[in-house]
């Protein structure tokens, strides 16, 4: 427990602080597509 | 796929699916962008990106970029990575951060799609999903920075942390799955499946983010000080539009990672955690990704054969046991949230309550391509299946960023339970998470960015310039040491650079830990 104590002060979080001691996020790769009319599926051209 | 007379690639405009024909840089203009990317000398205007989005918005398919960084005033930074846009948001130490972030993002990059439409004349479609159904996927990274002792004990074979770990991450697609249509790369042949990735995950542990892709991905950069930090980067969780399957995906793993770095099961062992030896990993992922009523016993544990639902159950009677008790210190409302929010999941995916239909994704593209199959058949006589062009489409298009893809309409019909806010989603367009090292590079980025000579994860660089002495600094920044808290007072007041950088060489030379 006191290493796990010297290693969080170690990085910055105060072992007593009420918040979460994490860091975290997210990346999100996006596929972008401009298709031609005829290759692309008729269901935007109908709206549903 | 053809070649032309200059003897680059080009694509077969009717097949806009295949990703093979990304071309080098051949144009003037393109060398231009190319050179900017190798220099790194990145500008940091909201106007950047539209100019990014829209240059690869006019023919995203011919050329590749490599990677042209753009860093936002959010401390988020969007990228393009070869034939795909790729967001990261800012560090976060609350899952709602993430969840709007995420939104302030997928509103940037719309808007900017926008844009390119009017010049370029065709319609551009964003989609925030993994898969394109053709046996492509894209990814959405998890990431988790963590104490280095740790991290490491993850990812060493034959550690308990890893098997507890793999538990967990293979079992929490019942709530965060994005719903996929058919299988893909040979996978067992279904109608529908719960996680976008499954087909796409061939091994346990691994490098490979793009062929062979792992459950544990052994990348080891942790865009900070080496000796102290790693991040863990989960790879084969899905994108969600569902902004509370997007909360538990993060908030849960971090709390069941926290459980684990505090060296929860060295001190408690319930028999329970018996249920966490699962063997064959990778079959168990895709098993439970074809079994929608997530209660068929597929695992094999070294309790006997359980279901999806039972892990993750006996986690919320780990994660309960750990939190929720009236002498845990951790005070974060969302932790309660995150904690008794994924209970009650569990309990209607128990129940096959039809509540979830408005909440977690898979369940609601479920709902919204049942619905459509009923009705084709009741107005039309004609039988739809699974295999249907329109159903595919659907599948894709629930996925589009924006106002026509099929869950932001519903979400508009007010059917879908929410987190964020307009003014929190357009709070986060603007300003970085306030108590990570995201804040001191947003806010550079918002007052000063023509100054700015380089940005990245763990590092900005800029000129001081006071009166005639001039010089340069590479600030290392650590993931919590430049939160306003610790570093808000330099730009208190401040109006112009040379008085940001007066304050500035005071405060680091008067500094008592890191930045």
């Amino acid at each position: 427990m006191k290493q796990y104590r010297n290693l969080l002060a170690d990085v910055g979080f105060d072992y007593g602080d009420p918040d979460l001691p994490m860091v975290f996020g997210s990346e999100t790769e996006l596929k972008l597509i401009s298709p031609s009319r005829k290759s692309f599926s008729s269901y935007y051209q109908n709206g549903g | 796929m053809a070649a032309n007379n200059t003897g680059a690639f080009v694509r077969d405009p009717e097949k806009p699916w295949e990703r093979e024909g990304l071309n080098h840089f051949e144009t003037e203009e393109m060398k231009q962008i190319a050179k900017g990317a190798a220099s790194g000398n990145v500008h940091c205007l909201p106007e950047r990106i539209k100019n990014e989005i829209l240059r690869i918005g006019i023919s995203p398919e011919d050329f590749h970029l490599g990677q042209v960084g753009i860093n936002l005033p959010d401390g988020a930074r969007l990228y393009i990575d070869g034939s795909h846009i790729e967001a990261s948001t800012s560090e976060c130490r609350d899952p709602r951060q993430v969840v709007c972030l995420e939104k302030a993002m997928e509103r940037i990059i719309y808007e900017a799609a926008l844009q390119a439409q009017e010049i370029c004349g065709r319609q551009i479609f964003i989609f925030k999903n993994n898969t394109d159904g053709r046996g492509n996927s894209y990814g959405y990274h998890q990431n988790f920075a963590l104490l280095r002792n740790f991290f490491e004990e993850l990812l060493n074979e034959g550690s308990f942390w890893r098997q507890a770990w793999l538990s967990f991450i293979i079992s929490d697609q019942i709530y965060t799955g994005g719903g996929k249509v058919g299988s893909e790369k040979g996978g067992k042949e279904c109608d529908y499946q719960i996680s976008q990735r499954a087909d796409h995950i061939s091994a346990v542990c691994g490098h490979d983010t793009m062929d062979k892709r792992p459950l544990i991905n052994y990348r080891d950069e942790p865009l900070a000080d080496r000796d102290k930090w790693g991040r863990l980067h989960v790879i084969c969780g899905d994108s969600n539009m569902s902004e509370i399957a997007t909360c538990l995906k993060i908030g849960a793993k971090a709390l069941v990672l926290n459980m684990l770095q505090h060296q929860y099961f060295t001190r408690e062992k319930p028999d329970e955690y018996k249920n966490l030896f699962i063997s064959d990993p990778v079959g168990a992922f895709k098993a439970i990704s074809r079994d929608l009523t997530c209660q068929k016993p597929l695992l094999f544990t070294a309790n006997g054969k359980k279901s999806a639902l039972e892990i993750q159950k006996t986690w919320s009677a780990f994660l309960r046991n750990f939190y929720l008790h009236s002498f845990c210190r951790y005070r974060n409302r969302w932790i309660g949230e995150v904690v008794e929010k994924r209970e009650q999941i569990l309990k209607w995916t128990e129940k096959h309550d039809r509540i979830l239909d408005s909440i977690l994704d898979w369940r609601i593209k479920r709902r919204m391509i049942k619905t459509y199959i009923r009705t084709g058949f009741k107005k039309r006589g004609q039988k739809i299946t699974y295999q249907n062009e329109n159903v595919r489409t659907m599948d894709i298009s629930y996925h589009d960023i924006g106002p026509s893809g099929l869950f932001n309409r519903y979400n508009q019909l007010g059917n879908v339970e929410n987190l964020a806010g307009e003014s929190d989603t357009r709070n986060y367009m603007e300003n970085p998470p306030e108590n990570t090292r995201a804040w001191l590079r947003g806010q550079l980025i918002k007052h000063y960015p023509s100054y700015l000579t380089d940005v990245d994860w763990g590092m900005v660089s800029f000129p001081i310039i006071i009166g005639d002495f001039k010089d340069k600094i590479r600030l290392k920044i650590e993931p919590l040491g430049s939160t306003m808290d610790k570093v808000g007072g330099l730009f208190d007041g401040t109006k112009t650079f040379e008085q940001f950088c007066g304050k500035f060489i005071s405060f680091y030379l008067n500094r008592k830990e890191n930045f």
